[in-house]
């Protein structure tokens, strides 16, 4: 009756539940409204969206405790527009998960933060979108939203709660980068500051108009910031191919304020609606041919990406790629623009260090 | 101090799921991870605090194919462990719960 820990583990039940299709994470989009009107927002704003009453949302948390799940983030729109989040909150806290909470911070107040403290959920994550009111109200069209999102972080972080400030870099913000690693440092928070735009999920292209240029990318970008992310990859899958596929689907989804369920909050594919069926009948079941297709995907299934000579350099998102371009199975243009600038950097300066074996040459031999 | 009349209660600090009929138990910040065998997850399931260890003893013993004496060292030596990782408390016998998985 051994109890085993190490570090391993967390990467065999991850496996286990991949296997077993148990969504051991999932993103609860509580709702569309928001009081920010960001310029690269990927949501569709959709006035007549039919929201979950809370009722119904309690109903899915306590089928998601059935389900297997651990992680269970609360996303939107703003959280904070719904007034009954933190009956939603408790109820999810009493019937035991890890909670994140993702907002722009700007509705907590004083007495929120004397709740959250109560509540000590496991993270908060801000989205912020740059070292100044000036940037940040810029890009939420808000005048004022950066001081209210700086102030809640602050408040949440004197309470200890766990901070991740989230910033998504563009051609709007770029110039702000270490400011902003530095602002998330004083402030006690986790900075994650990435490039990575989406498309919208109605298809459209309009946010991609922010994102960085190829020479912003080289003037701006640190060689290394997502060497993590791709040694992290290749080491967990030695055949390049297999990094083209992820969980979505199989251990993580995501269920929109209508419950409606997707295989993941990037890839809006409906897979089932709640108030029509069990989450058991449209996990396990009764699965859609969407979602059985999904998980049927193999690298061969791939028609170009496991032989592109970028792929050793590529992080490719299958939801993205689905928003981009319709197609799952097909490249990614925004991952293969990225792919194309890790290529250039590492060939071009060849300092930064690298653990993925096998796929570069070593410094010292050259190229 | 551990006694056959003890009482131990999952911590409300830590959030499991059952996984294939295993036990897998996560800490509150999401960074500690534990899994339990068939027998460990069993032993888990009946400590909601209104049991005493002797009557878990029992249990398994009537499950299992395993002496009375032996059953009863180890599920004093994991009940125990899971103790000093927090991940159980243990109620002395004059405390335990009043209803039977009051989770």
């Amino acid at each position: 009756m051994a109890i085993e820990s190490p570090i391993r583990l967390v990467e065999e039940v991850v496996n286990k539940c991949v296997e077993r299709y148990i969504p051991y994470s999932v993103m609860f989009e509580l709702t569309y409204r928001c009081n920010l009107n960001c310029r690269h927002c990927f949501i569709v704003k959709d006035g007549n969206i039919n929201e979950l009453s809370t009722e119904e949302v309690k109903n899915i948390i306590d089928q998601l405790v059935e389900m297997g799940t651990f992680f269970l983030a609360f996303t939107g729109g703003e959280i904070f527009m719904r007034d009954d989040l933190f009956e939603i909150a408790w109820h999810a806290k009493r019937k035991g998960f890890l909670l994140t909470f993702m907002t722009n911070g700007t509705l907590i107040t004083p007495e929120k933060v004397e709740e959250i403290r109560k509540m000590k959920p496991v993270k908060f994550e801000f989205s912020l979108y740059g070292a100044t009111a000036k940037t940040h109200d810029y890009i939420t069209r808000v005048k004022g939203s950066f001081e209210r999102t700086v102030e809640a972080i602050k408040r949440l972080v004197e309470c200890g709660i766990d901070v991740t400030i989230k910033t998504i870099l563009m051609n709007l913000n770029v110039k702000e980068r270490e400011e902003m690693e530095a602002l998330a440092e004083e402030l006690g928070a986790h900075p994650r500051i990435n490039p990575g735009l989406a498309p919208r999920r109605d298809g459209s292209l309009e946010p991609l108009k922010y994102d960085l240029s190829f020479e912003e990318m080289i003037e701006y970008l640190p060689e290394d910031y997502d060497e993590v992310m791709l040694s992290y990859l290749s080491e967990k899958s030695k055949d390049i191919s297999d990094r083209f596929i992820c969980k979505a689907g199989k251990a993580g989804c995501c269920i929109s304020p209508d419950g409606t369920v997707y295989p993941c909050v990037m890839m809006p594919i409906p897979v089932g609606n709640l108030r029509e069926k069990s989450f058991k009948e449209i996990w396990h079941t009764q699965p859609s041919k969407e979602l059985k297709r999904l998980r049927n995907l193999t690298a061969h299934d791939l028609t170009t990406c496991p032989s592109c000579d970028l792929a050793p350099f590529c992080i490719r998102c299958p939801g993205v790629v689905y928003l981009e371009t319709g197609d799952i199975v097909g490249a990614s243009p925004s991952a293969c623009k990225y792919a194309r600038w890790r290529k250039y950097v590492r060939t071009h300066h060849g300092n930064t260090a690298t653990s993925i074996g096998g796929l570069y040459y070593e410094k010292t031999k050259g190229r | 101090m551990i006694s056959l009349d003890s009482c131990p209660r999952r911590s409300e600090d830590v959030v499991w799921r059952m996984i294939d009929d295993e036990v897998v138990i996560l800490t509150a910040d999401g960074r500690e991870i534990h899994t339990l065998n068939k027998v460990g997850s069993i032993i888990w399931e009946l400590a909601d605090g209104t049991r005493s260890i002797i009557e878990i003893v029992r249990s398994i013993y009537e499950r299992f194919d395993v002496d009375f004496e032996v059953a009863k060292v180890d599920v004093l030596e994991f009940v125990a462990q899971l103790a000093d990782k927090n991940l159980l408390h243990i109620l002395p016998a004059g405390e335990r719960k009043g209803g039977k998985d009051g989770d």
